[in-house]
């Protein structure tokens, strides 16, 4: 049994966050202590003066590919389900969704403002 | 003999090879790296510290970590703190995943391709919420850069890698390499498109030069990294060489045939492979120029997404016709 | 034996995490823990020995569902 749990998942993953928080601790153990001021402490704008705040960015014109990525990942996808019979069907779905993505692309020009 | 199976495999995901030898596999490949991209510039590189310069990927990472670690005091302390740590555990447990020094992972079940994908995906999300957590204009822009481009190469990647995947009638990465090496030929000469559109995305997926958009140095400061000094930026920059050891590693299992050959042992194929792509990665980082975010997006989706389709549908045909005789 | 203390351990995140989408304040908060929640069901279809329910489970949750989730929090207004 012991010799499963080694080679599984989750210890690995907890042996990779240990290695991670080790590192971590030694920078902060060897690392320089300095003095709080409250300009270091404010955010870096290559010494203008910033409010800071949670920007808000204008990602409307990617909207589209976001939609594209939701559809498209799935078809992806469904190829790995049609591994074990290699053939006319899995080209045929695969044709299709070529002709999708042809007659979508008119649509993926970003109008300029 | 349970007890000395267990302590070997202890051994293995800890050492060798495991996290220690991942470790200072990654370093070796910055300096490899460094050196390369430097003498196509007709400059040196690094060449003091050690011999030939092979030690200083390990200064600087100590140096990093002396330094003082300097939080805002706007930033989103949890999600601030627990970015750098998240981005080093998922490539290291990643790279247990693939196939180093035989044709079998240390950790191998049928899905791991898309495990893989998956833990791909959330390294560039974890990019995302580091530069949302600074609070820093230009933080929140790289960031969101970063999670743009992901829209970009995720799709042609994960088609492009069911094309081996069709091939060996498995997803799981240690059974590809095992059918390559028991079929004697390597899964570039049956789709080389595949290839070709796997190298775009892993330039894109690394956040190199031509598409290092989030983290352009001339215009947004250092991007989603801005804020990040000291501790935490010596953990991004090891987690950036992990990546590299993680997508070189993948795209060589996948397509080179992983860790076989002749005469000598699986890991000295291993990593003369993975060199081989990493110098490929380095000429490719000196020759272009940057593109725009828009650019990069919409190219990647009007010429890489039919390309890798077009990939599948000649792999198909190719073997159905096969089948029917 | 480590198979079901797993599981529980999964089950039990999976609870933790569904509250805390639905409690917390923030909204980047909320979808981080959707995305938590819908990883640890993967878990548990993968521990009962499905393993293409826990794959696409994965996929459409946790990859897609998030990155939409992720451009509508950045459309809406905050305060």
């Amino acid at each position: 049994m012991w010799t499963e749990i080694f080679t599984s998942l989750p210890f690995a993953f907890a042996i990779s966050i240990i290695v991670a928080i080790l590192i971590y601790w030694y920078g902060g153990k060897i690392g320089a202590k300095g003095s709080k001021t409250a300009i270091k402490l404010s955010q870096y704008a290559c010494g203008e003066y910033f409010m800071a705040e949670k920007l808000q960015v204008n990602v409307e014109r990617f909207f589209i590919y976001a939609v594209y990525f939701l559809i498209f990942d799935i078809l992806a996808f469904m190829l790995a389900t049609s591994l074990l019979s290699p053939g006319l069907v899995p080209a045929m779905y695969a044709l299709i969704t070529l002709l999708a993505i042809v007659l979508l692309m008119p649509f993926l020009r970003i109008k300029a403002r | 003999m349970a007890l000395e199976s267990a302590l070997m495999n202890l051994f293995n995901v800890l050492v060798y090879p495991g996290v220690v030898f991942l470790i200072v596999l990654s370093l070796f490949y910055q300096w490899v790296d460094r050196r390369f991209y430097a003498r196509l510039q007709n400059r040196f590189g690094p060449i003091y510290t050690g011999p030939a310069g092979i030690l200083q990927p390990l200064a600087d990472l100590i140096k990093l970590l002396s330094k003082e670690d300097i939080e805002p005091s706007a930033a989103d302390k949890p999600f601030f703190r627990a970015v750098p740590i998240m981005i080093v555990a998922l490539p290291i447990t990643a790279l247990l995943v693939i196939p180093v020094t035989g044709t079998y992972s240390i950790i191998n079940f049928e899905g791991d391709l898309i495990f893989i994908i998956f833990i791909m995906t959330i390294v560039a999300m974890l990019a995302f919420l580091g530069g949302w957590a600074s609070t820093n204009m230009f933080s929140t822009l790289g960031g969101v850069r970063a999670a743009l481009q992901t829209l970009g190469y995720e799709v042609p990647m994960a088609i492009s890698f069911m094309g081996p995947a069709i091939l060996a009638q498995s997803l799981s990465i240690s059974k590809i390499v095992m059918w390559q090496w028991s079929n004697g030929v390597w899964t570039i000469l049956l789709n080389p498109l595949g290839f070709a559109i796997v190298i775009i995305a892993f330039l894109a997926e690394l956040e190199r030069i031509p598409f290092d958009i989030p983290e352009a140095e001339t215009e947004i400061v250092a991007g989603w990294q801005t804020e990040y000094s000291g501790r935490k930026l010596a953990l991004i920059r090891l987690a950036f060489d992990l990546e590299l050891v993680l997508s070189s590693g993948l795209a060589v299992a996948l397509f080179l045939g992983g860790p076989t050959g002749p005469i000598l042992p699986g890991i000295f194929w291993f990593v003369v492979k993975t060199i081989i792509f990493v110098l490929i990665i380095s000429g490719l980082r000196a020759l272009f120029a940057r593109f725009r975010i828009d650019q990069m997006v919409s190219g990647c989706w009007r010429y890489l997404v039919p390309l890798s389709i077009i990939q599948i549908i000649i792999l198909e045909l190719s073997l159905g016709w096969g089948s029917l005789g | 034996m480590v198979d079901e203390i797993l599981q529980i351990v999964l089950l039990v995140s999976t609870c933790i995490f569904a509250v805390l989408t639905v409690e917390m304040r923030d909204l980047l908060h909320t979808v981080i823990s959707l995305a938590c929640m819908a990883v640890s069901l993967g878990g548990v279809f993968w521990l009962l020995k499905a393993p293409y329910v826990a794959v696409f489970q994965i996929l459409v949750y946790a990859g897609a569902v998030i990155v939409l989730l992720i451009a509508a929090v950045m459309l809406t207004r905050r305060k």
